[in-house]
């Protein structure tokens, strides 16, 4: 099988890390900072490609108070 | 004589300090006799300034404090509603494991590797297996290995559970049918590298 073939589907390498970590953490919430540990990209990138997602509806977020 | 000596030295002590309280005094007071009434002024309005200067930074702690408390953040979620959920989900599943020849290139660079099984997330097993990655071998990199499971780390998607041993414990493992061993090798999983012959 050829190789990388949801990159060059996607045409993005920071979507697909993004798809596959949620698909295989599936019912999971996360913060930018968890997905850049998990990726290891640039939260820009990351930023950028979740506001894309979130535009097509495959993707939500959620504003979650936290005690710290 | 003890307590009389000490009794002195106190006394000489509570001196000292007086003198030190009083040189201190003295400097104080020095500028203030020697300086015009307009330098007097601006020395006040400098130690104003000061006194101001000091109070602001305890309210902002004090602010500071009460904000740590209460944290908001944005979290991201799958939409299981979307449209594609199931087909997308599909095909990230089938095609996100790395490839096997990949693998062990990069197994291989680690050390002596005797022997490498995968299982779990490697095969698209759903949390059945015990461990993803077992490898048996000498001379292990640490440092390698650890760049290396942070590296499938990304490229899977999900933390990975491995196991590292030499031969010699595995051999050990094997003959008194260690619990694990015995789960991992008859459940489902894929030997990448064999030189023993498991």
């Amino acid at each position: 099988m050829y190789q990388q073939v949801l990159e060059y589907l996607f045409e993005s390498n920071v979507k697909v890390k993004i798809l596959k970590f949620l698909f295989r953490n599936s019912p999971g919430y996360f913060t930018i900072d968890e997905f850049k540990r998990h990726t290891q990209e640039s939260p820009k990138k990351i930023k950028n490609e979740l506001e894309n997602l979130e535009k097509v509806g495959l993707i939500k977020s959620k504003i979650i108070k936290i005690q710290k | 004589m003890k307590r009389k000596t000490k009794k002195k030295i106190k006394v000489v002590k509570i001196k000292k300090r007086k003198m030190k309280a009083k040189k201190f005094v003295v400097k104080k007071t020095k500028p203030k006799t020697k300086k015009k009434i307009g330098e007097k002024r601006k020395v006040l309005k400098k130690e104003k300034t000061k006194k101001v200067v000091k109070s602001k930074p305890l309210v902002a702690v004090k602010k500071k404090a009460k904000k740590i408390t209460l944290k908001s953040t944005v979290h991201y979620y799958l939409n299981t509603d979307f449209d594609f959920y199931n087909e997308l989900r599909a095909l990230i599943l089938k095609s996100s494991v790395a490839s096997n020849q990949k693998l062990i290139k990069r197994i291989a660079k680690l050390g002596k590797i005797k022997l490498a099984i995968t299982s779990g997330v490697f095969l698209n097993l759903s949390g059945s297996a015990i461990a993803d990655l077992l490898i048996v071998g000498e001379d292990i990199d640490k440092q390698k290995l650890k760049n290396f499971l942070k590296n499938i780390e990304v490229e899977v998607g999900k933390e990975i559970i491995y196991v590292v041993m030499n031969q010699e414990e595995f051999s050990y493992r094997r003959a008194m049918f260690d619990r694990f061993l015995r789960l991992l090798l008859e459940g489902p999983h894929e030997a990448i590298i064999d030189k023993i012959g498991v």
